[in-house]
């Protein structure tokens, strides 16, 4: 966790932002460090996440394995995006998607304020 | 579970105005200007806060009270879950927040009981419970959390909470273990702080796991009746204890997710009236019914994890406390009127250490990011009268350092009951308060808020006629023979004497422990105490980093000696002692050159009566306590063996 404020770490109360997934799509969203996602499926059939690599969603790396809508897995655990020093000061986007590739991709960037 | 408790309604559509609520923001509106106005600069407005959020200044509003009636109080309890719009003022200013928080969905269990909240999607504490020495509580749980409205729990293979980071690397549960982890955050219990009752079965039992989303558990117990005079003059008798009469609460107690769901707001008041209340009453016609119960909160989503070792976790950020929910409300007063006002610090971080002063506006203003000035300006005058839901001794009400004094301090589960009267004159001043916690661990608090008040006082219209008076040393209440402690009388000899060492674990990890191990509900990290002795106790503090507030359940204790190594004070304090059931154990302070640590201490005693069984003692930094600063007690009767309890499911 962290955010690159002058001084130490950030000044905000973090929080979880939950992101849907409804009709195969995904919306972008901007979080400060510290702060966690939470994936929700709002569809019928099963989704994995992964952030992208080479363009494509990393099977290597897997952030989210969500089950149908109105079962235990629909949602995700919390990730926390985390800023440890060396790391830019600027906004980093991350680029995810699906897994197969080619359903949906969606953007998250973390930054120091929102 | 009754059919009560399973006919609350969903609070899903809960994003409506309270009716309460409205009328505070339209009654703020007609005035024009709030006192926020004046003393908080507009260039900390860094957003708009939707309508549904509290905006400071705005009338206080009172927790619905759900109290005994025919000598009983009875209540349907179902933790669920929402979206709550939560005001705070942190680092970057105003912020109105949409969080996902278990709460408490409360019904009195009669025809046409009250319900509380009335709006769901408003933030704050439980209902508040009033009942009197002697009466029946009686309160079904029931857990309908249901655990797709949160994050997924993953688990790591120790059974702890799993939590990575966007690069998938784990920074939750490093080297916690279970039982002493965050873990199963949908599970729960209630406790019923500063009780004198039964630990065990249906009593204030924090043993047992109440499982979502079907869970059910009863507590029924009657709240001790003042034992008779011969009890403080007659050693040939077991001594007994009664129920401190006061400002008690109570609020989620599962190890292992006690502080976030205290974070969530799991927490509400719970008023206990007795013979102290009637005998102010009788000094202060009217008190009651103007009476204030002051809940703080700090309210966030999510444990803040900084990765080890040593691992840090709080709630992060630096959020300002909540009043019943609300930023900064604004209490009334008419000239010359005295109040009584119970504060519960129900928050679960260290942040939340602090000390107050009431300030007048110009002084207010003038202090900011200073000390407390010494000229306090139009500011009413307070007396002290309890700690920790126990009354002060005439004497201590009479003392500088207490009742007299005119600021108070409160660490995580304090309470404080103070007489606040009125100037004589019209005017505005606001409850300043100042930080008490020592430099924090890494990625937590950052202290940047400057505006640093809990509530205003606005003083109004006519003098209260006739005119009213603190109660004088002469006629302040006598503490009952139970709540004195004879010295003489064989039943309070010290039988034995314990050292508890808040420190961290013996190993790379450095995990919060006492005496060197994080709780693992074994022998070794147990303490047993034998049935009807009296025993002294010296807690020491080894964290330069924390204050650790030591609370421990069932018996309240008196404090001897406190020791600050960082103001290098000792205060050998005088008989008769304050009761308490929470101290803040001062922070340790290291030499740099030397390595030499110099612990804080606090000594304390206790007679252990009137109930064997198991509790614990624990740091109320809950999430120190989750993981590992605790310990089990066990209260054995010498004469009927008592086996430790098994956690029971639910």
């Amino acid at each position: 966790m962290g955010k690159p404020k002058k001084g130490g770490f950030p000044p905000s109360q973090p929080i979880v932002n939950y992101i849907a997934i409804n009709g195969g799509a995904i919306n972008n969203a901007t979080i400060a460090w510290g702060d966690s996602v939470v994936w929700t499926n709002e569809d019928a059939e099963s989704y994995k996440l992964a952030p992208f690599k080479n363009g494509q969603p990393d099977p290597d790396n897997i952030w989210a394995d969500l089950g149908p809508v109105g079962t235990d897995t629909a949602n995700s655990a919390e990730m926390v995006f985390t800023w440890s020093p060396g790391m830019s000061k600027d906004p980093i986007v991350y680029q995810y998607g699906t897994l197969p590739p080619g359903t949906a991709t969606a953007t998250i960037t973390a930054q120091i304020k929102v | 579970m009754t059919s009560e408790a399973n006919a609350l309604k969903d609070d899903s559509a809960g994003n409506a105005l309270s009716r309460r609520r409205f009328i505070a923001s339209a009654l703020t509106t007609a005035v024009g200007v709030t006192i926020a106005d004046i003393v908080q600069p507009r260039g900390l407005l860094a957003q708009v806060a939707p309508s549904t959020c509290s905006k400071a200044g705005d009338p206080f509003v009172p927790v619905r009270e759900f109290r005994s009636k025919g000598k009983k109080l009875a209540a349907n309890f179902t933790v669920k879950g929402t979206t709550k719009t939560v005001a705070t003022i942190a680092g970057q200013g105003y912020q109105c927040k949409s969080m996902r928080l278990r709460y408490y969905a409360a019904q009195e269990a009669l025809p046409g009981g009250l319900k509380w909240p009335e709006n769901p999607a408003l933030p704050g504490p439980g209902p508040t419970l009033r009942a009197r020495v002697g009466d029946e509580i009686n309160i079904n749980l029931l857990n309908a959390l249901q655990a797709s409205f949160f994050g997924r729990t993953n688990s790591a293979p120790n059974g702890c909470d799993l939590k990575t980071n966007q690069n998938s690397q784990t920074i939750y549960p490093g080297s916690d273990n279970m039982p002493s982890c965050f873990h199963e955050d949908n599970v729960t219990n209630l406790h019923y702080h500063g009780t004198h009752v039964t630990p065990d079965g249906k009593g204030d039992n924090v043993m047992v796991d109440v499982v979502p989303p079907t869970g059910t558990y009863e507590n029924l117990f009657t709240l001790p009746l003042p034992p008779p005079a011969s009890n403080s003059t007659d050693p040939s008798q077991p001594f007994k204890m009664g129920q401190a009469p006061g400002t008690h609460w109570y609020h989620a107690h599962k190890h292992g997710s006690v502080a976030l769901q205290l974070l969530n707001g799991m927490a509400g008041a719970f008023i206990i009236e007795g013979e102290f209340d009637d005998q102010l009453e009788t000094l202060i016609p009217g008190l009651a019914a103007t009476e204030k119960v002051l809940v703080i909160q700090q309210l966030g989503e999510t444990i803040t994890i900084q990765p080890g070792p040593p691992l840090n976790t709080c709630a992060g950020g630096d959020p300002l406390p909540l009043v019943n929910g609300q930023l900064q409300p604004t209490i009334e007063m008419k000239p010359g009127e005295i109040q009584r006002w119970r504060f519960i610090n129900a928050t679960m971080q260290q942040a939340s250490y602090l000390t107050y002063k009431f300030l007048g506006v110009d002084e207010y203003t003038a202090s900011k990011g200073g000390p407390f000035p010494s000229t306090a300006g139009y500011a009413p005058e307070i007396r002290q009268i309890a700690y920790d839901g126990v009354q002060l001794a005439p004497e201590r009400y009479n003392d500088p350092n207490f009742g007299l004094a005119q600021e108070f301090a409160m660490a995580p589960a304090n309470r404080i009951d103070i007489l606040v009267q009125a100037p004589n004159t019209p005017g505005k001043s606001v409850l300043a308060f100042r930080y008490l916690h020592g430099a924090p661990p890494a990625g937590c608090q950052p202290r940047t808020l400057v505006d640093l008040f809990l509530l205003n006082l606005n003083v109004s219209g006519t003098p209260v006629s006739p005119a009213m008076n603190f109660p004088t040393a002469s006629n302040y209440p006598v503490m009952p023979g139970w709540l004195q402690w004879n010295e003489s009388d064989p039943r309070n000899k010290i039988e034995e004497s314990r050292t508890l060492k808040f420190n961290n674990t013996n190993d790379a990890s450095l995990r919060p422990a006492i005496n060197g191990k994080a709780f693992n509900n074994m022998p070794d990290t147990t303490q047993y105490v034998t049935l009807n002795t009296a025993e002294e106790w010296l807690l020491e503090n080894y964290w330069d980093s924390s204050i650790h507030p030591f609370h421990i359940h069932v018996n309240p204790f008196q404090v001897l000696e406190i020791f600050d190594p960082n103001a290098s004070t000792q205060a050998v304090l005088q008989a008769p002692y304050n009761w308490r059931d929470t101290i803040a154990i001062p922070s340790s302070k290291t030499d740099l050159a030397t390595g030499k640590i110099t612990p804080g201490w606090v000594k304390i005693r206790s007679r252990y009566v009137d109930f064997c069984g198991t509790f614990v003692l624990h740091c109320h930094i809950l999430d120190h306590e989750d993981r590992g600063m605790m310990q089990k007690v066990v209260i054995e009767d010498p004469n009927s063996k008592v086996m430790p309890m098994v956690p029971m499911h639910h």
